[in-house]
């Protein structure tokens, strides 16, 4: 091989390094941000989910509620994602609709193992 | 001498070759880190969104009452804060033992407006500005979900009532 040719094989060797460094670059930062929207998006739905699942435990706690009694404390757990949402209410039926007051939420860790 | 005559012209050749290449790299190594910065720019802004979207269900789901109120109801309630309300409306959530509301404002310190968090827990305040925000606030509620808009950057967080949540608007 002529010194030429091998001076245009390794310039051409530096412009592809040069060239795959930046694409790597590039997708690792595109993996990274897809990664995190991703994380995100499932928070949301988890958010959404455990929002249908209080209105769910709610109407199952109304079917066994006596309409005659007064405020009567209720409390359910649900799960949302990493934790538990702990709810406390007070229900009553109130001229014949059901009614709920004084909401507390606290979360409650979640115990794994691996 | 013909001899030396085309070893020089050789070495100016390779040098021309050499510098092209250099320009063609330094070339795209600029245009690649102005797009990795405006690319940058735009992954830090929404991380902040991503972290407001992990923050507010932590104040939204134990509201028992979530309201929009005036400018006006805003500034007297943090009188005392060194914020600067600049939104027409603001979201105030009520929980049982604390008040929080949500606003565009700037401080004396800062150059860009942010949403700002105020909360008031037995008579303790703080302040704490979320993200940087230089829109508008909009604030749409309806009796089974409220939006929060903002203009610049776009983003809605949007939430649905839930059991013992009560709307006022």
């Amino acid at each position: 091989m002529s010194s030429r040719a091998g001076s245009a094989l390794i310039a051409v060797l530096i412009v592809m390094a040069v060239l795959g460094f930046l694409w790597v670059g590039d997708w690792v930062l595109r993996l990274t941000d897809e990664m995190t929207r991703d994380r995100v998006i499932q928070m949301e739905q988890k958010h959404r989910s455990a929002s249908q699942a209080e209105w769910d435990a709610l109407d199952r706690l109304i079917q066994e509620a006596d309409p005659l009694e007064g405020w009567q404390p209720i409390e359910y757990v649900i799960p949302d994602g990493v934790s538990e949402r702990v709810v406390s209410l007070k229900l009553a039926n109130v001229n014949g609709q059901w009614t709920v007051k004084d909401r507390q939420v606290v979360w409650r860790a979640k115990v794994v193992s691996h | 001498m013909v001899k030396q005559a085309g070893f020089l012209a050789e070495n100016l050749v390779g040098i021309a070759v050499g510098l092209g290449i250099v320009v063609i790299l330094v070339s795209l190594w600029v245009a690649d880190a102005s797009r990795r910065t405006q690319e940058i720019e735009g992954m830090i802004e929404r991380a902040d969104l991503d972290a407001a979207t992990f923050y507010l269900p932590l104040v939204v789901v134990p509201a028992q009452r979530i309201e929009v109120v005036s400018k006006a109801t805003l500034v007297q309630a943090i009188h005392e804060s060194q914020v600067h309300p600049i939104s027409s409306q603001a979201l105030k959530l009520m929980h049982p033992f604390s008040t929080t509301y949500l606003y565009l404002g700037l401080s004396k310190t800062q150059n860009k407006s942010a949403l700002w968090v105020h909360q008031e827990r037995f008579g303790n305040t703080s302040n704490q500005a979320l993200l940087d925000a230089t829109g508008d606030l909009t604030l749409e509620m309806t009796n089974d979900t409220f939006c929060l808009g903002l203009s610049d950057p776009q983003w809605v967080y949007c939430h649905h009532r839930l059991p013992g949540q009560t709307h006022e608007f």
